[in-house]
């Protein structure tokens, strides 16, 4: 049994009159009239009346379950406000427009807010989540979340978009290689072994190692010179804003 | 109750305002933005793993801060690694416990600041006086009406001492409450901590008071 339950309230000579349309068992086509004494200003989208309104009213079909629907008029409020005309089944139509959204909906349609894949620095598993804001947080949760810490740019110097992934990577085989390097008991190099994927990843960072060293340093170089001439060069905008 | 803290622009003060709206209704802030969370944080599961199906909404609330947390992960493979439509059951399954579930929404206009519309109750929508920041809050307003998430209040963010909220108030159809510029308040959010707390008679704690008291009267409607 569908039911409709109003409320209003007046604000500034204008009352708002909100309804909801409760226990609608399947598809129904409502038509809900205004009984106050002055024209429906109904919802607006893109500067259009909402699709099922009109002078008189909402007249439409609508989905299973519950449903708001809301005007305003220039009328003072009174009761009832509205009153639900007609409430037929309509199975086969779908309650366009005011049917209620599913999670899948709203993603179709405003689209994933996942970070792209390219985005995501390669070697770095979801699973280290928890370790590497640790990190950020807690500078003092153990070695492993310092070195984070210290490997990974905080928010005031922050380095650009386009150097941070290739920075990352960098930092996860520098991270790698120093387990690798520090493990001298057999679990703990049983366990970096792991960590860094297996032997043949091993052999990989072992490999990588002089390359990505002459790759950071030379970085390293043209940045600090780049650096030194962009500190030298001071932009004259009074002068050049003078003569202009 | 499910309460939409948004406002399309970045850096307009959204997850302050969640922050210490939360601390002021008790509830639990939940950081609904997975790809650049700054809530405070700490040990245990967040919001990546629930998402992920790796823990439960309830194993990522932490009660040990000043503000009931469910805090969300740092990186960027986390919030790949994580389903968003799983926000919506995660939100509602919070609803039955706490009273008032504050979700601090992402800038922009993407599924994961409609996930959260979709579920809430009402929505409290964050600006700054400047034009960009009004006209991205308009869009998200239209966003909200149509995901059925009533507008609650307008928060007018860093004002002068005597700032002019009618133009803001009939721009957006909502009265509208006015955090004014604060240092107090820039601090305590640094350190993770409500502003009701370190300068409880600062006019930024007085702001909150009145957004949380206004919340109380949009729930009762």
């Amino acid at each position: 049994m569908v039911t409709l339950d109003c409320t209003t309230s007046h604000h500034d000579g204008v009352t708002l009159v909100a309804l909801s349309l409760r226990d609608l068992d399947e598809s129904t086509r409502v038509t809900v009239r205004n009984r106050l004494d002055g024209p429906v200003w109904p919802p607006r989208c893109e500067g259009l009346p909402v699709t099922g309104w009109t002078e008189t009213g909402f007249e439409g079909v609508v989905g299973p379950g519950d449903h708001a629907l809301g005007y305003a008029t220039p009328a003072p409020p009174a009761d009832p406000p509205a009153v639900l005309d007609d409430a037929t089944p309509a199975p086969n139509t779908d309650g366009a427009g005011v049917s209620p959204e599913s999670a899948a909906d709203v993603v179709r349609e405003l689209g994933d807010p996942s970070p792209p894949a390219d985005a995501v620095p390669a070697g770095v598993a979801a699973t280290t989540d928890a370790d590497s804001c640790d990190g950020v947080t807690e500078p003092d949760a153990g070695p492993a979340a310092r070195s984070t810490t210290a490997t990974r740019p905080q928010t005031d110097g922050r380095v650009p978009a386009a150097v941070e992934p290739w920075l990352e990577t960098m930092a996860a085989r520098v991270e790698a290689a120093e387990t690798l390097a520090d493990a001298e008991t057999l679990p703990a190099a049983t366990a970096a072994v792991r960590e860094a994927g297996g032997l043949a990843e091993v052999r990989t960072i072992a490999e990588s190692g002089a390359t990505d060293e002459r790759r950071l340093r030379r970085l390293a170089l043209r940045a600090a010179a780049l650096a030194d001439r962009r500190g030298a060069a001071t932009v004259p905008v009074e002068t050049l804003a003078r003569i202009a | 109750m499910i309460l939409a803290v948004t406002g399309g622009k970045g850096g307009v003060g959204k997850s302050t305002v969640a922050y210490n709206l939360a601390a002021e209704l008790d509830g639990v802030v939940v950081d609904g933005d997975l790809a650049m969370a700054d809530l405070p944080a700490g040990h245990g599961p967040d919001l990546h793993d629930v998402l992920a199906g790796r823990a439960t909404v309830h194993e990522a609330v932490r009660v040990d801060g000043p503000v009931t947390t469910v805090p969300c992960g740092r990186t960027l493979a986390g919030a790949r690694a994580a389903d968003p439509t799983a926000l919506t059951d995660a939100l509602e399954t919070l609803d039955r416990t706490y009273r008032w579930v504050v979700v601090d929404s992402p800038a922009g206009l993407r599924a994961d600041v409609g996930l959260p519309l979709a579920v809430a109750d009402a929505t409290v929508l964050v600006t700054t006086p400047a034009t960009a920041a009004i006209a991205d809050a308009l869009r998200v307003r239209e966003l909200a009406r149509e995901l059925d998430a009533g507008l609650c209040r307008v928060v007018l963010n860093r004002t002068g001492s005597d700032p002019v909220t009618r133009p803001t108030a009939d721009r957006f159809g909502a009265p509208v409450v006015t955090v004014p510029d604060s240092d107090a308040l820039a601090t305590a959010q640094r350190h993770g901590t409500p502003v009701r707390q370190t300068a409880p008679d600062s006019p930024a704690s007085d702001a909150f008071e009145k957004l949380a008291a206004a919340v109380y009267s949009c729930s009762s409607v």
